[in-house]
């Protein structure tokens, strides 16, 4: 197999959808890194994003994430794994990728739409072993979905 | 011939198709070695600490909301009074552990943290003033004396307390 065509993110972000019985927090980063690289018939990708790069509409909150997410100790969130190399010419499609976060990895199913360039998933928190915040004994919901916006040059 | 074709090998084993890793990416896994400025055991206090806070915040504002409708009998019984001290009571408490909470160097407040802090200059006064004022008021109520311009204004002040407080817990519960 032979890499006959390398795809990088010139442009990565990425929004998490965090719920709670009273309200949705959402935060986003705008630093995700991504490859792609393609032989004739199959491509494999790597996104990588730093956990601290999330930024929502309050500090606290964020630096609340960091504690639950160890930041410390698993600063980088990733996903990779192959498609066919069609999928990067369809409007919509569905990938696995093998997401590591929180030192756990997970298998999760990926949709791609407008060629490769969004992208969305729903974490599994409890997968992962976060210990989810909670308040008044209510825990925040264990899915979050995850969108992202994907920008490739080649 | 034998050394172009380990050439050959070399080259074609270079395009195959390998593993991306994070270096290609510019991206850095590792923890960092150092010790980092603010503490996992810091985090956690600064966590319970917080936590506390946002829990005692709205068992205070139920309070205060039972104060702030008792006021109509205030003279009747002493329900509104004792009610006001449970509140007061409650909410320097409150207070306390967000003052004492640590809080890593660096970290520039953002967003709705900076309304609900800003809020206290508001609701801060307002909480001491307000049972200054309705002392003063039941004593010369009970006195028959007449009523300061000051302590008139107990019920303002208390209607300034109640909506600065009520509007900066909702920032932090509810998301508009």
């Amino acid at each position: 197999m032979q890499t006959l065509m390398a795809l990088v993110l010139s442009l990565g972000q990425a929004t998490y959808h965090v719920k709670y019985t009273f309200k949705n927090v959402e935060a986003t980063s705008t630093e995700v890194k991504g490859k792609i690289n393609c032989d004739e018939k199959v491509c494999e990708f790597l996104l990588a994003v730093p956990v601290k790069s999330f930024l929502s509409s309050d500090s606290n909150r964020d630096l609340n994430m960091l504690q639950v997410t160890e930041a410390e100790k698993f600063p980088v969130v990733t996903a990779k794994g192959k498609f066919g190399k069609e999928v990067l010419a369809l409007a919509d499609a569905k990938i696995e990728a093998l997401v590591d976060f929180h030192g756990v990895a997970k298998t999760y199913t990926i949709s791609l739409k407008d060629k490769a360039q969004k992208a969305n998933l729903i974490l599994d928190l409890d997968a992962h072993k976060i210990d989810r915040p909670s308040l008044f004994g209510i825990k925040i919901k264990n899915e979050v979905p995850m969108d992202f916006d994907l920008k490739w040059k080649g | 011939m034998k050394s172009l074709l380990v050439l050959m090998v070399l080259f074609f084993s270079q395009m195959a198709l390998a593993d991306i890793s994070l270096e290609e990416l510019g991206v850095n896994a590792e923890a960092p070695k150092k010790e980092p400025s603010f503490s996992a055991s810091q985090m956690r206090l600064r966590t319970e600490k917080l936590k506390t806070h946002e829990v005692l915040g709205l068992i205070t504002l139920g309070a205060m909301t039972a104060t702030y409708f008792t006021g109509g009998s205030a003279m009747d019984n002493n329900t509104h009074m004792y009610l006001g001290m449970t509140t007061a009571a409650l909410y320097m408490t409150t207070a306390y552990y967000s003052l004492t909470a640590p809080k890593p160097m660096g970290v520039v407040d953002r967003g709705r943290i900076k309304w609900h802090k800003g809020l206290a200059w508001v609701h801060f006064p307002a909480m001491i003033l307000t049972p200054i004022l309705g002392y003063m008021y039941k004593r010369h109520e009970e006195d028959g004396k007449k009523h300061g311009s000051l302590e008139s204004q107990h019920s303002t002040v208390a209607t300034i307390l109640y909506g600065s407080f009520a509007i900066s817990a909702a920032l932090m519960v509810v998301e508009f």
